[in-house]
């Protein structure tokens, strides 16, 4: 596991070649005029809001239940920064963009090029490193100072969602929107805002990824899903959508195709406005899920907050309760070796559970106890996971 | 002649001005720093985060400073996120469960967590060898519980992490 490491002054070498690599890369992705004035003045039209498995985008919006309860959900940090910090940072910031260096470089386009400006000017060069180290420290604070404003133009965004109805929440934790879900069952639209990478993992305020399978077993009132976040199709892939749209209308958006050399498969908040399309659109009437298998957990006692998976894939979660039953698709059973999975959803401290008892029923064989098997960590005051498996008591 | 709601009068004006500064900063021979300026100012009258975060990808701004420092520490993308705030999730640079989970993909959390735990404490007996980096190596009674659970649940991925995390690994 290889670390990067930060050198305090940059080799000039290394220096040219990430910095024209750069510059290669941003050349490429120049907006238009014409994009140029959509980004400026009719952001939303960056996206089309667009409905899983619907040819046409969306059915007639004006279907949609005036009454329903619909919550959006944003899963943003909002994070604290010192802000003398940042201060300091922009102010060196602004002597460095006059330094005759900064300007050569900004018209340099070859390795030789690069090099001789830097050789010519090893005094404006130290300047930048200096600025660059200063730089380097202010990270933290620069990153939270735009995280906090990414968050302010969401909630800037989501006032127009506000004026149709929609509450706005902010949950630290993916649990907190699960809990919700489960605790408030007559929500009928949702609303995820989060971050995403580019393998389809969903990010929560608390940088935790989002489980596989969430999708699969949200709580049946739900009619309406929207997931606004990056590289939507990768997103939807990883969750499985394809599975879980039998059940629940998934909305998400897609960036324009003339838009693509720009932002490639990321989305701009900007344009949230554009999914005010999907926040109006009717659910679509889908067949009742049909969750005949359920498993039965027992604890001795009422402790933390648990994530229940089977195959991997989130099925419910245990949220300060002694028991609970979950019911689920029978078709999430799979076919390989059947593997029920609970540990703690969050924080560092993991006390053991223990767990009494996990009992599977399916309409095939009936009620099922599963070996309970915990796992604890070699000094034993952290719970790693404990697994159900079909075969009985050990 | 009864005059125009102010309001609209100031948002037509800042249009009209805008749009042809706009214009102006794209398609005029000028450099990148100076169209940055010029759209900054321009957009600033209609529009404000969103334009200016604009502004920093289309002018020198964000390329004559920012970008160096991304540069220097191969991160462009972070460069992309701060110009047009996009919800594009990075790994935070440090964090080490985070690291594993995107080293072995499939990892449950919590068995991340506690591999991560498992380095850091040994971390703390660790001194930083001469590039400022830390070995790190755990014993096989370290990762037993882990491995056993993975015997378990994932056996191909208990044997990777048996072979790598015994070895020498690097953590900053």
């Amino acid at each position: 596991m290889g670390a990067m490491a930060f050198g305090s002054t940059p080799d000039p070498e290394a220096f040219c070649r990430d910095y024209l690599a750069l510059r290669q890369k941003q050349s490429h992705s120049r907006p238009t005029p014409d994009q140029t004035l959509k980004l400026l003045f009719h952001p939303r039209s960056l996206i089309r809001a667009r409905q899983w498995d619907r040819p046409v985008p969306l059915l007639s919006p004006r279907d949609a239940d005036k009454t329903a309860r619909k919550v959006a959900y944003v899963m943003l940090k909002a994070p604290e920064w010192d802000d003398s910090v940042v201060r300091a940072v922009r102010e060196t910031q602004q002597r460095i963009r006059r330094l005759p260096i900064v300007q050569d470089l900004a018209r340099i386009e070859t390795l030789n090029a690069c090099r001789s400006v830097i050789k010519q000017d090893s005094f404006g060069y130290a300047r930048m490193s200096d600025y660059l180290d200063q730089f380097k420290n202010a990270e933290p604070h620069l990153e939270a100072k735009r995280q906090w404003e990414l968050r302010a133009l969401v909630e800037k965004k989501l006032a127009a969602f506000a004026r149709k109805g929609w509450e706005i929440r902010f949950p630290r934790t993916y649990f907190e929107f699960m809990s919700e879900l489960e605790r408030e069952r007559d929500i009928r639209e949702a609303m995820l805002i989060s971050h995403a990478d580019a393998d389809g993992k969903l990010y929560d305020a608390s940088g935790n990824a989002v489980p596989k399978g969430f999708l699969l077993n949200l709580p049946v009132n739900l009619g309406k899903l929207i997931l606004f976040s990056c590289h939507s199709e990768a997103v939807l892939n990883h969750y499985e959508a394809i599975q879980a749209s039998s059940t629940l209308d998934i909305h998400y958006p897609e960036l324009r195709d003339r838009l693509q050399n720009l932002y490639q498969t990321s989305i701009p908040v900007v344009a949230l406005r554009g999914m005010l399309v999907s926040a109006e659109a009717g659910i679509t009437t889908r067949s009742e899920p049909d969750r005949a298998c359920k498993l039965d957990v027992v604890l001795p006692e009422v402790s933390g907050r648990y994530e229940i998976l089977l195959q991997n894939r989130l099925i419910g979660i245990l949220d300060r309760a002694r028991e609970k039953s979950i019911p689920f698709d029978c078709s999430l059973l799979g076919s390989g070796k059947l593997i029920f999975k609970l540990h703690h959803a969050e924080g560092e401290s993991r006390p053991p559970p223990r767990v009494s008892e996990m009992r599977l029923t399916t309409p095939g064989s009936g009620m099922v106890p599963l070996r309970v098997k915990e796992f604890v960590s070699s000094d034993g005051t952290r719970h790693i996971q404990t697994i159900g498996t079909t075969g009985g008591h050990p | 002649m009864k005059s125009m709601n102010p309001s609209i009068k100031r948002r037509i004006s800042a249009l009209i001005l805008s749009t042809t500064l706009t214009f102006g900063a794209i398609s005029g021979p000028s450099p990148r720093a100076e169209a940055g300026v010029i759209v900054a100012a321009a957009s600033s009258l209609y529009v404000t985060i969103p334009a200016l975060a604009i502004a920093g990808m289309l002018g020198g701004f964000g390329t004559a400073v920012g970008s160096i420092y991304y540069a220097i520490d191969h991160r462009d993308k972070a460069w992309w996120a701060y110009a047009f705030f996009m919800l594009d999730a990075e790994l935070q640079s440090g964090n080490l469960q985070q690291n594993i989970e995107q080293r072995y993909p499939g990892i449950d959390s919590t068995v991340a967590a506690e591999i991560a735990k498992m380095v850091t404490e040994k971390a703390k007996e660790t001194a930083f060898n001469e590039k400022g980096l830390k070995e790190i190596m755990l014993s096989e009674a370290e990762l037993a519980p882990v491995i056993e659970l993975l015997a378990e649940t994932d056996p191909a991925l208990g044997q990777k992490l048996s072979n790598e995390l015994t070895r020498a690994t690097l953590v900053k």
